[in-house]
């Protein structure tokens, strides 16, 4: 194990891996630090290539988009894993679903006692209403993207795209806010 | 393909005619003779197959989902709609980033048309968790039958000729620059008549809130035919419009209770896988030929709407 210690190894390491350990430790490190440089590069050669087709409230909406479809997708698959494994249990039983997906929603909320609007937060706890996180972030995605491209708008005093923006966050909350009533 | 395809045939024929009473009768919850696993699993492998046939027929998975999903299983249409309006706002989610990178979509020609598209969707959601069953059930007909006539006369022109931009148009400074990467030059381009879209987009946008079947079918001729942007742009600008206006339709959904998790989230997932392997099937496969079997297969999903709209 000697011939594997450096200088700095060999004041430190006192286990007998110790400074193998931390030369695969540095190379990997510099490995990632490299690859991590090229992809820098490579997103910036690609931003500059973009630039030339989109501006840059586009831009800066597609990267905020790119991130949240991601947590969304893992956000999704990661609480239905948890609710169909039954990690955490269901509001409903599985076994009892054929009952109700043939319910109208209005008379399925009814016997689940879930009610409208927000009454699925209440429920967050039991693995199907978990599910529905995800759900809500990916609906919730375009007001924060337009939120995102509103400043754009300001700065250069496009006050027509500006209404237009703060108009759609206004449509899109107001459908978010369950105040719409309905129910066959 | 061609056998996935004719497995879809030949699944939508069997199974209305076999499960004819179970689906009359739906309106009266009833327990079903399956396990719960096996619907789910059925319906993931039925949004792979429509993943697939969705990308090579080059037609939205909500517009094959919901009358197909709601003609062969035993779920509410109030279920399948909201799972159809997820799966279409999924999609386009994930091809915004890539779409608006690239100049494909446009944000600024995006915009105006999503507000009214989105207002219209809440709109049509909110509506359409109103009406009767049977009247939805006519109206998804009747949708579903235009769709396959637009899909079977429409034309598209790549680059229209637009000699001036609106007034509208021009003060929304709507316009842009993309790449051809077929001919290798950049290709610019302007809109004209834009007041008429974005009325034409507030009947979309019912119709897609409506019945969660997403509204690529209609925006693309709109953008590209109506209002002279090229069919690239048209295509990826409708993209964005359903990421925006189903957001505000699924809140409806959601909110009135008209998701299930054990529906919406095997769909989206089978339809995403599928979409992909789709994809790279699309230079190996006879593109008119499976667009010719989706206009039947839809064809008689319309019909089959319209015959449990009448109580048939």
């Amino acid at each position: 194990m000697q011939e594997y210690r450096d200088d700095e190894g060999a004041r430190s390491a006192t286990g007998a891996d110790g400074g193998g350990l931390r030369s695969a430790w540095q190379q990997v490190r510099t490995r990632l630090r490299a690859r991590a440089r090229l992809r820098r590069q490579q997103a910036m050669r690609a931003r500059s290539r973009h630039s030339k087709y989109a501006t840059p409230e586009q831009l800066a909406y597609a990267d905020l988009l790119d991130i949240g479809v991601r947590i969304g997708r893992y956000l999704l698959a990661g609480t239905f894993v948890l609710y169909v494994f039954g990690l955490i249990p269901p509001k409903i039983p599985l076994s009892e679903l054929p009952t109700y997906w043939s319910m109208a929603a209005d008379q399925y909320s009814n016997q689940a006692g879930v009610g409208t609007g927000w009454g699925w937060f209440a429920l967050i706890g039991y693995g199907d209403y978990l599910n529905f996180l995800g759900i809500a972030f990916l609906s919730s995605l375009t007001i924060a993207c337009y939120l995102r491209v509103l400043p754009f708008t300001l700065q250069r005093k496009d006050f027509m795209l500006g209404t237009i923006l703060l108009l759609e966050v206004s449509v899109l909350s107001f459908a978010a806010s369950g105040l719409l009533g309905g129910g066959h | 393909m061609r056998l996935s395809v004719s497995l879809v045939v030949l699944a939508f024929v069997a199974i209305v005619l076999a499960n004819e009473p179970a689906i009359a009768e739906s309106a009266v919850p009833t327990a079903s003779a399956l396990p719960w696993w096996a619907w789910v699993l059925a319906l993931f492998v039925m949004s792979f197959v429509l993943g697939i046939v969705a990308v090579v027929a080059g037609v939205g998975g909500g517009v094959l989902f919901v009358p197909i999903v709601s003609g062969l299983f035993p779920f509410h249409l109030d279920f399948v709609r909201g799972a159809g309006l997820l799966i279409a706002l999924a999609g386009a989610l994930a091809a915004g980033p890539t779409l608006l990178r690239a100049g494909m979509a446009n944000l600024q020609l995006a915009m105006p048309l999503a507000l009214t598209a989105s207002a219209a969707a809440i709109f049509g959601a909110t509506i359409g968790l109103i009406l009767p069953d049977y009247i939805i059930q006519l109206a998804l007909g009747t949708t579903i039958l235009g769709v396959v006539g637009l899909m079977a006369i429409a034309r598209k022109s790549d680059n229209p000729e637009v000699a001036k931009p609106d007034a509208l148009a021009a003060a929304l400074r709507i316009q842009g620059v993309y790449y051809d990467p077929f001919s290798g030059r950049d290709i610019g381009w302007k809109v004209h008549r834009t007041p008429l879209g974005l009325v034409l987009f507030i009947f979309i946008g019912i119709l897609g809130g409506m019945f969660g079947i997403g509204a690529g079918w209609a925006n693309v001729p709109t953008i590209n035919l109506v209002m002279g942007a090229p069919l690239k742009v048209a295509i990826g600008t409708s993209s964005v419009i359903l990421s925006i206006a189903n957001s505000g339709a699924a809140w409806v959904y959601l909110n009135h209770g008209a998701m299930l998790a054990v529906i919406a989230v095997p769909s989206m997932l089978g339809m995403m896988s599928g979409s992909t392997i789709g994809v790279g099937l699309l230079s190996r496969t006879n593109v008119a030929v499976i667009r010719k079997v989706v206009i039947v297969v839809l064809l008689l999903a319309g019909i089959r709407a319209l015959l449990k709209g009448f109580g048939v």
